[in-house]
């Protein structure tokens, strides 16, 4: 019997992204934290008497490029091998990119496969038998699994591959392949890289994406880790998930329904919240906030949404302390009668708000908005408008949100100021 | 949509109060109430109907929760209508009247369409002050900015300036292109100072590389600097080694030399000088000792001769210090005994005197027969004591005694003087108690007459002051006045006749007016044109049908009708004459039509003033009979009031005199109270005067009382019973103090008796106690007592006395014995005494013994001396042989015969030892400083050098290696460095830490920027909205507003007018008649709330254009107005209320009453909330 650790996708000091300062934010408690998840990932190796780990590709960011972060990896690989753990590594797309992989001062218990031809390599003792091949550029194209050899008997045969398989949503395709390609060489285990989301493909053989060790940003919620896996006999007896990330992304909708003032709200919230912390594990969190449902106060809700998003971060910061960062607010709830007919009288008022909705999204309808937008980005830079910022603002649909929010805004101060006298 | 009725059944202070609000079309309603009648309430009541009763108001103070109801009717233009009730509640709350069940919420939605909730309703259909000069302070805010001010007014709110406002200043806040220090700038100042860490914090590969070139390259220098170290370094050590040893060697090579020249002397051991020495001082101090101890001895021999030990003292030693320790207490009794003995004598001489003053009978020895007397003293003592107590007893018992007598011979003079009164005090008590129960009844008396006085005299001035009637306040109180009903009648009347009367009057005059008139019109008519009347064209027809039957009669019929023809035409023939006729009738009638419409008129005018003719002759017909009905009415009057001798005037002015009557009569009726309570008082003074007066007479008849007052007759009955009971209570006082004093005296004697028997007791006793004394038993205590004080002291005396002479004879005893011990001692040893006292001998044999023991001390002390004298010879002689035998041995060691040949051979030794040792620390220092090497390479390596040239070349290597170390150092450090920088860079996150930081950066400065996009939008499309309104609706708004500005400012304006700001954008100004225009700010505060009130109620005039109106409910905002401006605001409410519904609470009643007079076309009515 013998165990071995399956991981990928390290992306070793790849920033959070998306986390934006306020005055709570519980900046201390999240720094590091990729580090921070790989030397779990050695812990656990150490700990578990693994045999081997397998690291299927993107040890690092393409365009990453302190090498800090080599000497940072080859130091906690060198932790492996004072316990005689070995460690077998593919490049993926990312490596591929990056000339670290290269000058990589690796230690000597870690081997990465060639990107010249599938390499094979034998464990005499444990009679296992290792194929794998590394991207030699970010572009593969090619479908690498079908140049591996079939299985070798009375082995315990293991492919490592970086790869997209036959595509996975929200992930670039690379090296594309079938699990029928797979299943075809007759091995027991895929130990395949480069999807972020755990996900085992198929059990007979395992196909396995281990996913990221640790989240970057709210696309990557929930628990992230690598897969344990135990082998008694030459077959896979267990393929355990171990969560290795030391902050945890969470989505938290909460719905407003019939919500009917502001205190409710936030009581609402921090039931929702307190839900929420368990699944953590004691982790520190990065909350993302949605309110739903329908509610009589949206339009209050609305008027002010950076008194809101105040609102929460103080509640998190008094629920939770350092361990919760709100990463963003969104209210999406909608009012609980239906705004158009509530503007059906024909007041100047009513016709106020309804041409205040009625505006339609597009900047050009927006007298001066054009303007408004270049200044901001003359002066803002480029990254903040790329195409993962909530601020891209090159789709439409980002503007018509704004406007939308601001039109919501809008209608809830004109109502509101009403209310108050 | 109308409101027809308001419900208030249970809600605030109302219960089952209702509204009728259904009148006019639509009508302006007015709802009065105060605060406290609940003006508000029923403002609030009227909203809570239609939207629901909120649960934070405090109107169930009256009517619980549960239990409030406000119901009331609502009705479409359409005609179409409903009635509902409102409960409190979250659901379900509208209820059908009467039933109770609950209707669905949607049955309201014709009336108020979905979108109208309480908050909008109140905005667009809903005034009040606070919104009114809110709205006027807004139009200043925005310096008159049309669009603005048309928006406020059309949506009824004001602060539209105050949202945009606070969208551009929110996103300024967050960020602006050129500032630094906004939200979002600040972030992205941040981000690239996160940026620029990265890179500077990064490490890259080629540097990595070139990092590990550098130490590596570093690393091999600084061996080769270190290799050439080590070689300089052996060089210069073998340098130093040559110059450390170089002196060693030179003086290695001149000891050898000298040890040869000593050559064959004999090497004896190193003690061997030492020991010549020793031998040689041994011999010559022995020698010399032993002279010296020789002659000491011989004088030691000598000096024991001398000294001399008696053997019988010694031997008596113990005996004669026993004797010496005795002297002392003997020399000490021979000193003391003479003072003793005189002391002795002085105090039995003075005891002798002593008794002789008690007892001259007895002798001094006899004296112990009284010593049992001595035992008396306490007895005495007590007596004496006692004897002092009994007097003093006897005297106080007596003085007491004598006292007390006095004391009751004074109480019985004291009873005997006391008078005794038979006077009845409870009587005189009980009178003046109800004398005083009556209170000052006197003064009571006087001012109710007197106010009874004041009282006639009042109704009597009014009575004078009320006319019309001349005769008594008795007569007019008996008289039978008319009652209200009768005057009541008459008023009404001589009203109605007066009205009539006057009326008549008004519409004679009219008539006369009209008449005039008409008969102007006439008159002009007739001036104008000359219009025949239908009456001259039925004229000139009868004169012509009058003709034509003439012609008819004589030339058809050929009648004779000369005559009537000479009567029709007198001087012109018939025929002629008729066709003149009918001309004349023709033309009348042709006149007529042609003027038809003149002749209607003046007929009508004609007809008109007939008819007012005629009205007029009916009048002043009807003003006749009214007089006379006035003068019927007047007798009737006037004979009511002649049988009662009153001269009546007008109903109205009789009715007030009618009341002044009956307060007239009151009063006199009060007056009439008064008086009978002054007889009453007098009455009760009276009586209680005779009461009180009797009593005193009782005591006192000689008091004359008839001008006495009650209160001072009281005062005298008081003052009496004072008196009397003053009297009684000495007298009582004294009785009790004769019992007391009869008990004392009695007391007194037996006191005395007893003191009596205690005196013979205590003469007895002293008789026992004295006997013996020598005195007289009745001798006075204190004799007695002093001659037994001198017997005590007697006794004392002698008994010191008797103490003293058996000291004296115990001492005389001592130094007999004394003697007899020391002669005794001194004959046995032979001593000589020569006469001497024993006590000298004693001391002689002391000192004796003293001597003896010194001698016998010496002579021990010299034979021990003599004793080590002679060892120390024999010590001294065996030196001298040990010596010498020394000698002979070291000779021959040293191979030579004289004792002198011993001192130069042990030099030698000394010498060629001394050499050898010097050598061997030589050879001793070379090889330390030689580094190990041996003498022989030494002698070899200095032999090869150049010995002088050492120091320079010392000198150069030095040099040399200074220069490789300053080198290597230099290496080390750049090392060091480079080990450093790799260290900082091995797996340091700070460039992972920096890139973290650079994208919280980013995602702040993007949060920021969405809200900062938001605020933006949102400011823009409210601009876009407001100018697009002002284009839509500025025209007819504008002018209708003006309009209503200029009534509403009383004139003081005259319209309204926008032109362009300095920056282009239009604004609102006033126009004064003269057309001088008044901006905004230029507007006093109450003129910019008309202004406000202008646009708001043209725009709602806009809209009510379209679609069903709602009722406009208007809260209170005339506080502010004026009279004048009150009414014209009204006006323009009552113009509005041809539109829609207006409902106007207030809680001032000038506002109805300026109401009352405006003339409205859709009707006005006031409803009271009381």
């Amino acid at each position: 019997m013998f165990k071995f650790i399956h991981a990928a996708d390290v992306h070793l000091d790849s920033p959070l992204r998306g986390l934006s300062r306020y005055e709570s934010a519980p900046a201390e408690s999240i720094r590091d934290a990729c580090r921070r998840a790989f030397v779990n990932l050695v812990d656990l190796a150490i700990e578990e008497k693994v045999a081997f780990v397998l690291l299927a590709g993107d040890l690092y960011d393409g365009d990453w490029k302190d090498y800090s972060t080599g000497i940072f990896l080859s130091q906690q690989l060198g932790r492996l091998g004072q316990h005689n753990i070995s460690v077998f590594a593919v490049a993926g797309n990312h490596d591929a990119a990056n000339r670290m992989t290269k000058a990589l001062n690796r230690p000597a218990n870690m081997t990465i496969l060639t990107s010249r031809k599938v390499e094979t390599i034998e464990i005499e003792k444990l009679a296992v038998v290792l194929h794998g091949q590394s991207f030699g550029t970010q572009h593969v194209d090619e479908n690498l699994a079908a140049s591996f050899p079939v299985a070798e008997k009375e082995m315990f045969n293991i492919g490592l591959l970086h790869t997209s398989l036959n595509g996975r949503e929200g992930h670039a395709v690379y090296a594309p392949c079938s699990v029928d390609d797979l299943r075809s060489k007759g091995y027991k285990y895929w130990a395949l890289g480069h999807i972020h989301k755990q996900e085992f493909v198929s059990e007979d053989p395992w196909v396995v994406f281990p996913g990221c060790i640790q989240g970057r940003h709210i696309r990557e919620s929930g628990a992230k880790g690598c897969v344990l896996v135990t082998v008694v006999e030459g077959d896979v007896s267990e393929v355990e998930k171990r969560p290795l990330d030391v902050l945890r992304w969470i989505k938290c909708s909460i719905d407003l329904t019939d919500a009917s003032d502001m205190r409710e709200v936030l009581e609402r919230t921090r039931k929702s919240i307190e839900n929420e912390r368990p699944s953590a594990d004691g982790r520190p969190m990065a909350m993302r906030i949605r309110f739903e449902g329908s509610t009589p106060i949206s339009d209050e809700l609305a008027a002010y949404p950076e008194r809101l998003e105040q609102q929460i971060n103080m509640l998190g910061a008094e629920i939770a302390g350092d361990e919760l960062w709100i990463e963003r607010v969104e209210n999406a709830v909608v009012g609980k009668r239906d705004l158009e007919l509530t503007l059906s009288d024909d007041s100047t008022f009513g016709k106020l708000l309804k041409d205040i909705l009625a505006t339609p999204g597009t900047p050009e309808e927006i007298y001066g908005l054009k303007d408004v937008i270049a200044d901001l980005r003359l002066k803002m830079p480029s990254e903040a408008f790329g195409s993962s910022s909530v601020l891209n603002l090159d789709e439409i649909q980002t503007v018509e949100r704004l406007v939308e929010e601001a039109k919501h805004m809008l209608v809830g101060r004109l109502l509101k100021e009403e209310g108050d006298r | 949509m109308r409101i027809d009725r308001l419900d208030l059944t249970a809600y605030g202070p109302f219960t089952d109060k209702s509204l009728n609000l259904s009148e006019g079309s639509p009508g302006l309603h007015l709802i009065y109430g105060d605060n406290e009648a609940g003006k508000s309430t029923s403002l609030r009541a009227l909203i809570a109907w239609l939207f629901g009763i909120r649960s934070n108001k405090n109107d169930n103070y009256l009517h619980s929760s549960p239990q409030l109801r406000i119901g009331g009717k609502l009705r479409l233009s359409s005609g179409e209508n409903i009635e509902f009730v409102r409960r409190k509640g979250t659901k379900g709350t509208l209820l059908e009247p009467g039933t109770d069940a609950t209707l669905d919420d949607s049955v309201l939605l014709p009336y108020l369409p979905s979108g109208i909730d309480e908050n909008l309703f109140t905005k667009l259909y809903g005034i009040d002050h606070g919104r009114l000069v809110a709205g006027g302070q807004e139009l200043l805010d925005q310096s008159g900015d049309l669009g603005q001010a048309l928006f406020s007014a059309a949506v009824g709110t004001a602060s539209l300036r105050e949202i945009l406002s606070e969208l551009q200043k929110s996103a300024e806040e967050l960020f602006t292109p050129r500032a630094a220090t906004k939200f979002v700038n600040k972030a992205i100042l941040k981000f690239k100072e996160a940026q620029k860490l990265i890179r500077d914090s990064s490490l890259n590969v080629s540097e990595w590389k070139r990092l590990q070139k550098e130490l590596a390259d570093t690393l091999s220098i600084i061996q080769q600097v270190e290799d050439s170290i080590n070689g300089k370094s052996k060089e210069k050590s073998r340098l130093d080694r040559l110059n450390r040893v170089k002196g060693a060697l030179a003086e290695r090579h001149g000891v050898m030399a000298r040890i040869k020249e000593l050559g064959d002397a004999l090497l004896l051991p190193e003690d061997f000088e030492e020991k010549h020495k020793d031998a040689r001082t041994n011999l010559i101090n022995s020698t010399e000792t032993k002279a010296r101890a020789e002659a000491k001895l011989f004088r030691l021999k000598e000096e024991s001769v001398t000294l001399n030990a008696s053997d019988e003292l010694l031997d008596n030693e113990e005996s004669i210090l026993a004797i010496h320790k005795e002297l002392g207490a003997v020399e000490k009794i021979i000193e003391d005994r003479p003072e003793q003995d005189g002391k002795a004598r002085l105090l039995r001489n003075e005891a002798e005197l002593l008794l002789k003053g008690v007892r001259t009978d007895l002798g001094i020895d006899d004296s112990d027969k009284l010593r049992s007397l001595t035992n008396h003293k306490k007895w005495i003592n007590d007596l004496v004591q006692k004897h002092g107590l009994l007097n003093q007893e006897k005297e106080n018992a007596e003085t007491t005694l004598c006292d007390v007598e006095d004391e009751l011979e004074t109480i019985k003079k004291g009873l005997e003087e006391q008078t005794q009164s038979n006077l009845d005090l409870s009587k005189l008590k009980a009178a003046v108690a109800a004398a005083r129960k009556a209170g000052d009844i006197e003064q009571r008396l006087s001012d109710s007459q007197n106010r009874a006085l004041e009282e006639e005299d009042a109704c009597e001035s009014e009575r004078s002051r009320l006319g019309r009637f001349t005769g008594t306040i008795e007569v007019l109180s008996k008289i039978a006045m008319p009652v209200s009903e009768t005057l009541d009648r008459y008023e009404r009347q001589y009203d109605e006749l007066t009205e009539n009367i006057r009326d008549y009057d008004r519409r004679l005059k009219e008539l006369k007016k009209d008449q005039k008139l008409a008969e102007q019109d006439l008159k002009a008519l007739l001036l104008t044109n000359d219009v025949s009347t239908i009456s001259e064209l039925e004229e000139v027809r009868s004169v012509r049908n009058t003709g034509w039957n003439l012609i008819k009669r004589k030339y058809i019929e050929e009648i004779d009708v000369e005559k009537e023809i000479v009567e029709f035409a007198s001087d012109s023939d018939l025929p002629t004459f008729y066709e003149q006729k009918v001309d004349v009738a023709d033309n009348v009638s042709d006149q007529m039509r042609l003027a038809a419409d003149q002749v209607v008129k003046r007929e009508n005018l004609e007809a008109k003033i007939e008819s007012l003719k005629s009205r007029h002759n009916d009048i002043t017909e009807e003003v006749r009979k009214a007089n006379d009905e006035k003068g019927v009415y007047q007798n009737e009057w006037n004979s009511i009031w002649e049988p009662l001798g009153v001269n009546p005037g007008l109903p109205r002015e009789m009715k007030q005199w009618l009341l002044k009557v009956d307060k007239l009569l009151a009063n006199v009726q009060t007056a009439k109270t008064v008086s009978g309570e002054v007889k009453k008082l007098a009455e009760n003074c009276k009586t209680l005067k005779n009461s009180v007066s009797q009593q005193i007479s009782n005591f006192d008849d000689s008091i004359d009382m008839k001008e006495m007052c009650l209160e001072a007759m009281i005062n005298l009955c008081e003052h009496r019973i004072e008196q009397e009971e003053a009297a009684f209570e000495q007298k009582r006082q004294l009785e009790h103090s004769l019992n007391n004093t009869e008990i004392r005296i009695k007391r007194m004697r037996e006191k005395l008796k007893s003191n009596e028997t205690d005196q013979v007791n205590w003469i007895q006793e002293w008789g026992q106690a004295i006997a013996g004394l020598g005195v007289e038993p009745d001798v006075h205590p204190e004799k007695a007592t002093e001659t037994f004080d001198q017997l005590l002291m007697f006794f004392d005396k002698y008994d010191k006395s008797e103490d003293l002479r058996k000291r004296i004879l115990g001492m005389d005893e001592v130094t007999d014995k004394f003697e007899k011990k020391v002669f005794e001692f001194a004959d046995g040893i032979g001593f000589k005494r020569d006469g001497h006292e024993a006590n000298a001998i004693a001391a002689q044999l002391n000192r004796d013994l003293n001597e003896a023991r010194e001698a016998r001390a010496s002579l021990k002390k010299i034979e021990k001396q003599g004793k080590e004298l002679t060892e120390e010879i024999e010590d001294a002689n065996i030196t001298i042989r040990t010596a010498q035998e020394q000698l002979a041995s070291l000779r021959d060691q040293a191979g030579v015969e004289t004792d002198e040949d011993l001192e130069s051979a042990g030099e030698n030794s000394r010498k060629r030892r001394e050499m050898q040792k010097k050598l061997d620390m030589l050879e001793q220092e070379l090889m330390r400083n030689g580094d190990g090497l041996g003498m022989q390479e030494l002698e070899k390596e200095a032999g090869e050098s150049d010995v002088d040239s050492i120091d320079g070349e010392l000198e150069m290597v030095s040099s040399e290696l200074e220069v490789l170390r300053t080198n290597r150092d230099t290496c080390r450090d750049q090392r060091q460095t480079l080990e450093n920088e790799i260290k900082a860079k091995d797996g340091s996150s700070a460039a992972a830490i920096a890139s973290e930081e650079a994208e919280q950066q980013l995602a702040t400065m993007i949060s920021g920027a969405e809200q900062y996009l938001r605020l933006q939008i949102a400011a823009l499309i409210l601009e876009q909205r407001i100018e697009d309104y002002r284009k839509k609706n500025q025209t007819p708004v504008l002018g209708r507003a003006g309009e209503l500005f200029a009534k509403l400012t009383l004139g003081s304006y005259a319209n309204l007018r926008d032109e362009l700001d300095k920056d282009g954008k239009p604004i609102l100004l006033g126009v004064r008649p003269n057309d001088i225009e008044v901006s905004v700010d230029g507007m006093s505060d109450g003129t910019r709330d008309q202004l406000f009130l202008s646009l708001r109620i043209a725009t709602l005039e806009q809209h009510l254009l379209k679609g069903e109106p709602m009722p406009f409910i208007v809260d209170d905002i005339l506080i502010g107005f004026d009279d004048n401006r009150t009414r014209v605001c009204l006006e323009i409410l009552a113009e509005l209320s041809v539109s829609t519904q207006v409902l106007l609470f207030t809680h001032h009643r000038r506002v109805l009453e300026l109401a009352d007079k405006l003339p409205t076309e859709a009707g006005l009515f006031t409803h009271e909330l009381v």
